[in-house]
């Protein structure tokens, strides 16, 4: 209930001071309060409406307080609205006033219009006011069982309001429990979504600090539950359908035929007018089938046309938003949308936001047979009156030339465009075919030749020119005036503001002087006096480093400068897998706008829907904080490897294991490797399956291949046998262990010697190992180290989780420990304990 | 769930203010505004309809000239938060027969009123105009129309144009005709979007354009089409084909193929 809240700061002049009007306005309304002839609501409107502008234009009507809530008794709605408004606004600042309203809006709660009901419980629930808590119990529990579903809708979300005031009061009087009875129950469905809501926003607040809450914010994932959300999906508002999806994209079904179940259901949903829901249900769609590879990809066929929809018929904002998610799906698999390129065409009428992530999404759909069709549109762009759309054109050109299409006919277009002698054009152009030349030296000749008539007058952006001067250097050889141009250059020394495009100075006409020494040697020197005397210290350190390079030996100087060369195979990717894959995770979010996960922009406290992942996420995060790369430890379960190259995955693989505060054993990394790797040889099948790599079993059912899982002897106690090669990836990790309920929790004392050997995480990881339980994600430091172990039955699926912390300086391990199998959850509790307690002795 | 939602004029003033959470600061109006009229990230010229601030994330629309915004500390659905300040934009345009910054202010205790069905607590609860009517008591102040400019895309087209303005479109739903409002008429605005890029030697791209609309209208039906014939530099272009097909109940604007001919 708050109006314009800036409207505290002064009134501009041409507003009425306010003074004499509110004192005005107070006096009528208190002759108004008594009175009962017709007419009277009329008057009041007025008076209504004038205190409640007064106080939109920023004029403080406070003072009229009681007043106000005399006025209000009234059957006249509009009256009483305006009034429940102006409370709103002044109570939170007037606890003592508030106290005032109490009354009568408790008294409007028994009213009997259900509108006033409801209208009454909502302004009740919104006054903020910590001390007056005791009066929303009462209300807010006979709302609840209101006949009318207008107020148990009010009533529904005031619980959440009062959970925010007072979380405690909220607790006590058991309203969780209450919502959770309505939302199985009631007729409306508007008051199922509000209770689902309250109550999703409450059990994830009170999960962190409740057993009970968490259990039963899992509950709300369990199967009856989405069922009956999802039967009934069609009764909700597009809103209300937005929050089950996202809620359904959350479960994880038991079995294929359930997954298609739910598709099916789901499948009109696709259809939707409002993108939200679309969007939802394109996310759902996705999560579910992320273990099933081949349906993951009749998804992406399934869900095309209806992004393309959304694109080009909503507002440009929801273009917006769409776009940035075609872009993160076509990153995942390029070739989509690749024969539907004509849609990213820009249209002339678009915000720039739009065009630039159109841009974005014709450079990552060009392949080999649209190509040429791309670059010629982009071509045009590129001459546009519009600055920076022109060099966001070029850019793109650049990098599609960069992905190997069809760089024959790039090149000439990129050389074209020097030829326009527009500064922009040529500026940003310059930059590109520098990247170019890294990567096709094959190239060098044409454009040197196009390069070489550029005159670096006409070069003035710092990146432009630095560009041209690393060209004039690496090519000094080829370009006929190469050292005359750098030493005009370096006789502007004094005029070149910037420090790149000095250091660049330095370097190329060190080069050149390695390759031409007779013409450059005057001009190096001038460089190297001028380098000596700069200000920056960067350019003074490279130009003493050069100095005494020379002065030492010329052949060194030549190794270490210029050096024979490799073309850049990739030029590396600004974002890693594993962030990638966490942007995916959180499909339909703010995330995929900012291409950041949650954790890089929101607080821990606000991350809402997304907090679960968390739990497991919070290891890899703090050491990402640490500007570590954490190691690939993740199984790609997902479709990425799949579509993509092994070449890339290999690359993620290969920057493993760094020293950070947390990390994921290597053995575990190397084992993962293979599992992946199986995993692409089932899917092209030209080659049968290594049979000594377990496979994860949602692909081997989903395949019908049912591989041997072969047998290890583990050397474990009698009664339940764990299989050594067990393997699980973090993500059914972390929906396992979502579902599941404890199985059992308990606090057991280590053995000193243990403790004293736990040096750091490894070591315990490979003694566990031993016993046939493996580490998934591990963390901390003396004295408190956490764990995430897993173990497999040796001779069925079953799988056992364990969370572990242990506390070195007071010889206590907590243990959690959940089952798919929950009868044998006690002999693996033993298991667990004994091959604990063994650590550390000999 | 949003914490904050509010109407900005051109200049920036608050129009429209409302707090549903409590957990944004007060000022977010302000470094909302002051961010999207300095946007000048990398060479952008317009800001983005969402961007975050300290933790705080910012959605907009313009619609009319008006910056409908809303704020929220949580990872929200984009999409969710921009198709709703869309349809809180339609709804009020709806009640209010014309959406303007003067419209706004007159009527901002209907405003208000409608802002509180519709979201509660930050949860939208409804932006059916049909369900809202039950729940909504306030009466639209009429803003004189003439001044007013046209809602949304179509209005591109009109500039100049001759238009049927009619009383229909600038309406509130809740308003009532003196002398009887039995007006039976339905605007459809057609909206079809052709793009086609020239080259500097006057060639031409061919662009597909693929929309047909099929309006039923039931008895004997007077049918005026207006069929803007102007394209953004002012220069008179000849649709190729207009209809295909008008046999008194079926109206279809059928496909309009061109190859570069315009």
């Amino acid at each position: 209930m708050a109006p314009p809240a800036q409207s505290q700061k002064s009134a501009s002049p041409s507003q009425p001071s306010g003074k004499g009007e509110v004192s005005d306005v107070k006096m009528q309304l208190r002759q108004l309060a008594g009175s009962r002839s017709p007419g009277t609501d009329d008057a009041k409107r007025e008076l209504f409406k004038k205190v409640i502008s007064y106080m939109t234009i920023g004029i403080d009507v406070s003072s009229v307080f009681s007043e106000m809530v005399m006025c209000s008794a009234t059957s006249d709605i509009v009256l009483k609205k305006m009034c429940y408004l102006y409370v709103g606004n002044y109570a939170k600042y007037n606890p003592d006033l508030a106290l005032l309203t109490i009354n009568f809006l408790q008294r409007d709660c028994k009213d009997e219009d259900p509108m006033i009901r409801g209208l009454a419980l909502r302004s009740l629930c919104s006054l903020r006011v910590a001390n007056l808590v005791e009066y929303l119990v009462g209300p807010l529990g006979t709302g609840l069982k209101d006949g009318n579903s207008y107020v148990r809708m009010v009533a529904a979300v005031g619980v959440l309001k009062l959970y925010h005031i007072s979380a405690s009061t909220c607790m006590d009087a058991d309203f969780p429990a209450m919502l959770k009875h309505l939302m199985l129950n009631d007729k409306d469905a508007q008051v199922v979504a509000n209770c689902l809501t309250s109550l999703q926003e409450i059990w994830g607040l009170e999960a962190s600090a409740s057993e009970e809450a968490a259990r039963e914010r899992e509950t709300l994932l369990s199967k009856p539950v989405i069922y009956y959300f999802l039967n009934r999906i069609k009764e909700f508002s597009e809103w209300a359908q937005c929050i089950v999806l996202e809620l359904v994209a959350k479960y994880v079904p038991s079995d294929s035929n359930e997954i298609f179940d739910v598709m099916n259901l789901l499948e009109d949903r696709l259809q939707h007018a409002n993108g939200a829901v679309v969007l939802a249900t394109i996310k759902m769609f996705l999560q579910l089938t992320l273990s099933m590879t081949d349906v993951h990809q009749q998804v992406y066929e399934r869900i095309k046309a209806p992004l393309l929809t959304l694109v080009s018929s909503g507002s440009p904002e929801q273009s917006y938003a769409v776009l940035s998610h075609l872009h993160l799906l076509v990153m995942r698999a390029p070739f989509i949308f690749s024969s539907d390129y004509k849609h990213f065409y820009c249209q002339y009428n678009e915000p720039f936001y739009v065009k630039k992530l159109k841009l974005e999404m014709l450079t990552a759909v060009a392949n080999e047979s649209n190509t040429y069709d791309i670059v010629t549109e982009l071509c045009e762009y590129a001459a546009n009156v519009d600055i920076p759309m022109a060099r966001e054109s070029i850019r793109a050109v650049g990098k599609i030339a960069l992905q190997q299409y069809d760089v024959n006919a790039i090149v000439d277009r990129l050389l074209q465009f020097l030829e326009m002698e527009k500064e922009h054009v040529t500026a940003e152009t310059l930059v590109l075919v520098k990247d170019l030349l890294r990567k096709y030296p094959q190239w060098s000749h044409d454009c040197i030749a196009v390069v070489g008539n550029i005159s670096s007058k006409n070069v003035q952006e710092p990146k432009a020119k630095a560009a041209l001067i690393w060209m004039l250097g690496e090519y000094a050889q080829d370009m006929q005036d190469a050292p005359y141009i750098l030493e005009s250059l370096i006789e502007n020394w004094d005029e070149e503001h910037s420090a790149e495009v000095r250091l660049h100075l330095l370097t190329a006409i060190m080069k050149c002087f390695l390759r031409r020494p007779p013409e450059t040697q005057k001009a190096l020197g001038a460089a190297l006096a001028a380098g000596l005397a700069d200000f920056h210290q960067d350019v003074h350190d490279r130009a003493l480093f050069y100095y005494r390079l020379l002065k030492y030996n010329v052949t060194v100087a030549e190794r270490v400068v210029d050096p024979p060369k490799q073309a850049v195979s990739v030029f590396a990717d600004t974002q890693s897998s594993e962030i990638k894959d966490r942007i995916f995770d959180e499909f339909n979010s703010l995330s995929v706008v900012y291409q950041k996960p949650s954790y890089m922009f929101t607080d821990k406290e606000h991350r809402g829907p997304f907090a679960f992942s968390e739990e497991l996420g919070n290891l890899s995060i703090d050491t990402e904080l640490a500007d570590n790369v954490v190691p690939a430890q993740r199984v790609e379960a997902n479709d990425k490897d799949l579509l993509l190259s092994t070449s890339e995955k290999e690359d993620n693989h290969g920057a493993s294991n760094n020293s950070s505060a947390y990390n994921a054993p290597s053995y575990d990394g190397s084992r993962m490797v293979g599992a992946s790797q199986a995993q692409q040889d089932l899917v092209s099948l030209d080659q049968p399956p290594p049979a000594n790599v377990p496979v994860s079993l949602a692909i081997d059912d989903l395949l019908g291949l049912g591989l041997p899982v072969v047998p290890s002897p583990a050397p474990s106690p009698p009664a339940l046998k764990l299989n050594a090669k067990a393997v699980l990836d973090p993500n059914s990790f972390q929906q396992k262990w979502r579902q599941l309920p404890l199985a059992a929790s308990q606090e057991i004392s280590m053995n000193p010697q243990g403790v004293s050997a736990l040096s750091s995480p490894q070591v315990l990881l490979r003694h566990m190992q031993g016993h046939s339980i493996h580490c998934i994600a591990s963390g901390g430091q003396a004295p408190n180290f956490k764990f995430f172990f897993f173990a497999q039955k040796e001779d069925e699926p079953s799988t056992y989780l364990v969370e572990c912390v242990i506390n070195s300086s007071t010889c206590k391990a907590q243990l959690k420990i959940k089952a798919d199998d929950q009868s044998t959850s006690q002999a693996f509790s033993a298991l667990f304990e004994s091959a604990l307690s063994k650590f550390g002795l000999p | 769930m949003i914490s904050q939602f509010f109407v900005l004029s051109q200049r920036g003033d608050n129009i429209v203010f409302r707090d549903c959470r409590g957990d944004v600061q007060k000022n977010s109006a302000e470094i909302f505004f002051r961010k999207v009229k300095f946007w000048k990230e990398d060479d952008k010229e317009e800001a983005p309809p969402v961007f975050n601030v300290d933790g705080v994330n910012y959605f907009h629309v313009k619609v009319v000239g008006l910056l409908f915004v809303a704020t929220t500390r949580n990872n929200l659905s984009p999409s969710l938060v921009l198709e709703l300040l869309q349809r809180i934009a339609r709804v009020i345009k709806d009640y209010l027969g014309v959406l303007s910054e003067e419209s706004l202010r007159k009527n901002f205790v209907l405003v208000y009123e409608l802002l509180d069905e519709v979201m509660d607590f930050g949860y939208v609860q409804t932006t059916s105009t049909e369900v809202l009517k039950s729940y909504i008591f306030n009466e639209p102040i009429v803003v004189d129309t003439d001044r007013s400019t046209p809602l949304g895309p179509a209005a591109l087209f009109m500039q100049g144009a001759k238009r049927m303005p009619g009383m229909a479109v600038t309406k509130s739903v809740v308003a009532h005709e003196p002398g009887g409002r039995k007006r039976e008429e339905i605007f459809v605005d057609i909206i079809e979007k052709i793009s086609v890029t020239f080259s500097s030697s006057a060639k031409s791209f061919p662009t597909q354009m693929s929309q047909g609309r099929g309006v039923k209208l039931g008895g004997p039906t007077r049918i005026c089409y207006a069929c803007p014939v102007k394209n953004r530099t002012g220069n008179r272009v000849e649709p190729q084909v207009c209809f295909s097909g008008v046999d008194g109940l079926v109206l279809k604007v059928a496909d309009v193929g061109h190859g570069g001919k315009i």
